[in-house]
């Protein structure tokens, strides 16, 4: 496939869902039948429901996560030095750190902080806190090996002949070039949020179950799955697929209409 | 060489001290909370597992470790055998898992560069986005409907499954990785030339582009061994098998401050290693200085 | 250039090696279960949610619902009860009161045919040391009602409070005569030292003289026949990681043939599957759709225990708390939820101490079913349309809670109540938020009885406001805003406590009215029942009405007969 088909496929997937998600929830007729958990509600109306906010807190998560992490690598860009060399190895450090691990702990300290009365964040806005903790690092790294690749253009190297300052070529030259590789990113991300939500709700670590998401849904639902109640989960895994297939597409069309 | 040993190796108590801080910095509740006695008990096990106020307290649950005596506010509690138990069953899981997902990777990368046939390439280009957009704790799930958990007895055979399922995703990543440094090393002059000489494609893809590949696996993969310690998580909770990923669960659910302490560093260690060891096999394959 | 091969060898390899772990699993998944042929091999193996989590029960917490089924197992008290849930006598072979009506001082008289399971006879000194310990320990608020129990306990430690110890009202006058003083009549004190794991005895020829290490030692290390057990099996083997506790038939325990000789526990949240695929034998069918799955194997049991929805007195008016006990369709709830579902009217489950019998005229004095007068209440409260926060417990219960909270929703909507549902893996958490923050208006909770006695039921709502009993379960949600009714209700409820069997059940009847119609502060939804599938060739596997595997008269008939 030619990445500019790659990105229609990509687009139209996402559209798609987009569409579903916003589907009314009174949709009765589902071919899965009733859910288990709450019989008045069809498999369909869970999943959908489930959708919109996985979609809506990665979407939240991703664009926070890649945000800053352009922000960080411009600042290491910009400062170079001991900053730099800061910013780089605390990115590579949460880049290491492994993400349940660290997203457990959060969890814990939450709980804590909960049961002492300390604080009672709602559930979603902790849960996207928590994953926004760990998410910058790989944008950040990401942003500042691109914006170090392109320092080293021949274009950069002309301007800054002709007496550029750095900050004007960063802002002139590299800023505009990054634009659609921001956008990979950003699009990368969201399919790793919401597999990365899904993972921790189901170890019982996320979202509530009446606040669903895909990954509540499934991970509530996996005695079910395993008891070979498939059309359950079916639907979601569904979902997941287009989910990562679509941002995947589309990412990669992006990324390589940069490189070209 | 042996300054950045030393200085990874400090990461290690580092850490120890950070966790313990923070989890001991927990806020305290008001006075007329403080009769509550579930505040009371947390209270008393921060104290006494965790030596709150003393400066030095972070090297408790260790001494305590060290003497036998078990952590945590049950009666009974875990004690130094049965961490080390549980830590003998992720490590065979993760290192199982590490050596299958490595064995996939370099299987993948290989027929990748090789294979002509479009069908195949379809495949292969599919394989990866198919596993990625399958959530992780799928694979464990799809093995226990006919394999059960585990009860009793053996926990290899369950620890070989989990180890398995736990492959899949991370094999994805290598794969994919190791197949972009293959295909970039084989456009290299230096592979052109040994073809030129008549060497057959799988002897210079395995004698010289795989080992150049190697150093951009360890490079682009190292820091995600971590998915192996993750993916050891999800599958310890589908598999009952009751390893660290699950004690760490276990911890954190039931609020046990000094496992949560003593999982975290043992954790960073691990990482740790990891990543010393990774050295060791870059310095070993790359013999420029 | 070497010619491409032509062959999809990758795709082909992959869809066979597929096609390979398929058949592979088809043929591993084929159930294959074989009963043991003999007696002696009989192993019984169950997997329940959660295992023990300590076997030292003088010192546990009741926060843990497995630790009963094994101390029932391996451990007896001076009550116990018979086949119709009466208290009888167990370890004690007689009791003398005081006062036949208001007794406050049992007199026990050892049974001198009851051994340890390493052979030593019981002795009244088991008893103080065990009950002692647990004065220490978690449960140490049942024992309050005993002489010098609260000073003692009020006291920091040091050398007062040991003097303060020597003042408690239990003692053992000669080896096998065991004396405990009330500080008042308590009529539920019996039910107590037959329910509560807390009063069982230690073995004091095994535990004087150790220090607390060692006797912390002696819980945890197992496989050398310790702890020593009095019950019908002792522990083999706890492994703590595993979480797996193997029992064995303790050999000093009144033979009974045809007992099952070994029975394991393991955790596991799979049971059903391991079930299916005959590696365990006993299955508890929890939440909603298991209950449904195995219509032919299904058994069922009836606990004492009720299900309720408290109402908060702080955030509801009474009018609009009366009518949302109005506006439920109790039986309707269970419609495709649970098989059988036993509509609750009173707060006392059927069958239980001090309940009204149906048809008894009093009850009508309980709020009826009646939406229409319910949405006139509604309505003239101004509450039409008002949003409602409801919490359940979303996981940990064998109740299919979502479902009841579902249907609770869609029934208060009828009077004109909107119901936002909240789930929460922590009740106890969410009522300590509540205290501080009133933001639920309805929650689900689930009471079950230890011990046949009223006071199980009516205790935990008089707890509200008094700290030093405050054990974190209801903490003043439903007290919170309550009037002079409610005090009132106080008062009957610790009255119940006092008074001679004969009126017990005219105080409960006048604390449920209270609670339930003049300030209707929780509408009673149903009764639980537990669901459970078992091997054909156990017998009297059955779980008491106190929600827990009784493995006392557990035997087996084998052969299996074809």
């Amino acid at each position: 496939m030619t990445p500019r088909a790659k990105g229609l496929v990509g687009l139209s997937l996402l559209l798609f869902l987009l569409a579903l998600s916003a589907l009314p929830r009174w949709v009765h007729a589902c071919p899965f039948g009733m859910d288990l958990e709450f019989p008045t509600r069809t498999v369909c109306e869970r999943a959908l429901g489930g959708l919109g906010r996985s979609m809506a807190l990665a979407g939240g998560v991703a664009g926070l996560t890649t945000a800053l992490g352009i922000l960080l690598a411009l600042a290491a860009a910009q400062a170079k030095g001991p900053v730099d060399f800061a910013i780089t190895r605390l990115s590579e450090f949460f880049f290491a750190l492994p993400d349940i691990l660290v997203l457990i702990t959060m969890a814990f300290l939450l709980k804590t902080a909960r049961d002492l009365g300390f604080m009672d964040p709602d559930p979603t806005l902790a849960v996207g806190a928590s994953l926004s903790v760990i998410g910058w690092a790989v944008p950040a790294l990401m942003f500042r090996a691109r914006l170090q690749a392109l320092g080293e253009a021949e274009f950069v190297a002309a301007s800054r002949a002709l007496g550029a300052g750095e900050t004007w070529i960063l802002v002139r030259h590299l800023l505009p070039r990054m634009k659609g590789f921001v956008l990979a990113v950003f699009l990368l991300r969201v399919p790793a949020v919401i597999f990365m939500e899904s993972t921790i709700s189901f170890l019982g670590f996320g979202l509530p179950p009446t606040t669903p998401s895909l990954g509540t849904y499934v991970g509530s639902n996996y005695r079910n799955l395993i008891l070979g109640e498939w059309r359950i989960v079916l639907p979601v895994w569904g979902l997941l697929l287009l989910i990562a297939v679509g941002f995947s597409l589309l990412g990669k069309a992006l990324m390589a209409g940069e490189e070209a | 060489m042996r300054v950045r040993f030393l200085r990874d190796l400090a990461i290690i108590p580092i850490v120890a001290f950070l966790v313990q801080a923070l989890v001991v910095r927990l806020p305290v509740p008001v006075s007329d909370d403080a009769k509550r006695p579930q505040v009371v008990s947390l209270q008393a096990q921060m104290e006494r597992d965790l030596g709150k106020g003393h400066a030095l307290g972070f090297l408790r649950p260790w001494a305590k470790l060290a003497r036998g005596e078990p952590l945590g506010n049950d009666q009974q509690g875990f004690d130094i055998r049965d961490l080390a138990a549980a830590l003998g069953s992720s490590l065979r899981i993760g290192i199982l898992g590490l050596a299958l997902s490595l064995g996939w990777a370099y299987l993948y990368a290989w027929f990748r560069v090789r294979t002509r046939n479009p069908l195949d390439r379809r495949t292969l280009e599919l394989l990866p986005d198919l596993i990625y957009a399958t959530p992780p704790f799928f694979f464990a799930l799809v093995l226990a409907i006919p394999l059960g958990t585990h009860l009793a007895g053996s926990r290899l055979p369950f620890e070989a499954a989990a180890a398995l399922a736990t492959a899949l995703p991370a094999a994805a990543f290598f794969g994919q990785v190791l197949h972009g440094a293959l295909a970039h090393e084989m456009g290299r002059p230096y592979v052109l030339t040994a073809r030129a000489k008549g060497l057959s494609d799988d002897r210079v893809i395995w004698r010289h582009a795989m080992p150049n590949a190697t150093l951009v696996l360890l490079d682009g993969a190292v820091p995600k061994v971590t998915l192996l310690l993750t993916g050891s998580f999800i599958a310890e909770r589908v598999f009952n098998i009751h390893g660290f990923g699950y004690l760490y669960v276990y911890a954190a659910e039931q609020r046990q401050a000094a496992l949560v302490v003593v999982g975290t560093t043992v954790f960073a260690a691990l990482l740790v290693l990891v990543s010393l060891a990774a050295q060791a096999v870059r310095t070993w394959l790359d013999p420029r200085p | 250039m070497i010619p491409p091969p032509r062959t999809p060898w990758f795709t082909l390899g992959l869809c066979g090696l597929l096609a390979l772990g398929l058949a592979a699993g088809r043929h591993i998944a084929r159930p294959r279960y074989a009963p043991p042929t003999r007696v002696e091999d009989a192993v019984l193996r169950i997997a329940i949610n959660l295992t023990p989590n300590t076997l030292d029960w003088n010192l546990s917490s009741d926060f843990s619902p497995p630790n009963y089924t094994v101390a029932r197992a391996t451990m007896r008290g001076l009550y116990t009860w018979n086949e119709n849930q009466d208290l009888v006598l167990d370890v004690a072979a007689s009791c003398a009161l005081d006062d036949p009506k208001r007794p406050v001082e049992y007199t026990f008289r050892l049974r001198d045919d009851v051994f340890w399971s390493d052979g030593a006879p019981l002795c009244a000194e088991d008893f103080v040391l065990g009950w002692r310990r647990a004065l220490e320990g978690k449960e140490s608020k049942y024992f309050s009602d005993i002489v010098g129990v609260r000073d003692y306990l009020a006291l920091p430690p040091g050398p007062p409070r040991a003097a303060a110890l020597a003042r408690v009202g239990f003692r053992a006058l000669d080896a096998r005569t065991f004396q405990v003083r009330l500080a008042a009549p308590r009529t539920y004190f019996p039910g107590y030292l037959a329910g509560v794991y807390a009063f069982c005895p230690a073995p004091s020829h095994r535990l004087r003289g150790l220090t607390e290490d060692q006797i912390r030692a002696y819980y945890r290390r197992t496989g050398n026949g310790d702890p020593l057990a009095l019950g019908p099996y002792r522990i083999r083997e706890w492994n703590r990681l595993d979480e797996s506790i193997d029992l064995v038939a303790n050999p000093h325990y009144p033979a009974l043939p045809g007992r099952v000789p070994r029975v394991v526990l393991f955790p596991s949240d799979l049971a059903t599957l391991l079930y299916d695929q005959g590696r365990v034998d006993f299955n508890f069918l929890d939440d909603g759709p298991s209950t449904f799955r195995y219509p032919a194997e299904r058994r069922q049991a009836a606990l004492w225990s009720t299900f309720w929805m408290g109402m908060s007195t702080r955030l509801l008016p009474s009018d609009v708390r009366r009518a949302i006990a109005m506006a439920l369709d109790r039986a309707a709830l269970g419609d495709h939820v649970l098989p059988r579902f036993r509509a609750a009217s009173q707060l006392l489950p059927e069958g239980f101490p001090g309940r009204l019998k149906d048809g008894d005229p009093r009850l009508k004095a309980l709020p009826p079913f009646d939406r229409n007068e319910a949405r006139r209440l509604v309505a003239r409260a101004g509450w039409t349309g008002r949003e409602l926060t409801l919490v359940y417990h979303e996981n940990g219960t064998f109740l299919p809670e979502a479902a009841l909270a579902e249907g609770v929703r869609v029934q208060l909507a009828e009077v004109g109540l909107r119901v936002r549902l909240l789930g929460t893996r922590s009740m106890t958490a969410e009522m300590l938020t509540h205290d501080r923050r009133a933001r639920h208006e309805l929650h689900f909770r689930r009471t079950g009885a230890d011990f046949p006695h009223p006071q199980e039921f009516l205790l935990p709502f008089t707890y509200g406001g008094d700290p030093a009993q405050d054990n974190a379960s209801y903490t003043g949600f439903e007290a919170g805003g309550a009037g002079p009714a409610y005090r009132r209700f106080e008062r009957e409820a610790q009255a119940t406590a006092e008074v001679d069997a004969s009126s017990l059940a005219d105080r409960a009847w006048e604390a449920q009215r209270i609670l339930l119609a003049e300030e209707a502060v929780l509408v009673p939804l149903f009764y639980p029942d537990r669901y459970f599938r078992t091997r054909p060739w156990l017998r009297e596997l059955t779980i008491d009405p106190f929600n827990f595997i009784d493995f006392t008269r557990l035997t087996c008939s084998l052969p299996v007969k074809p």
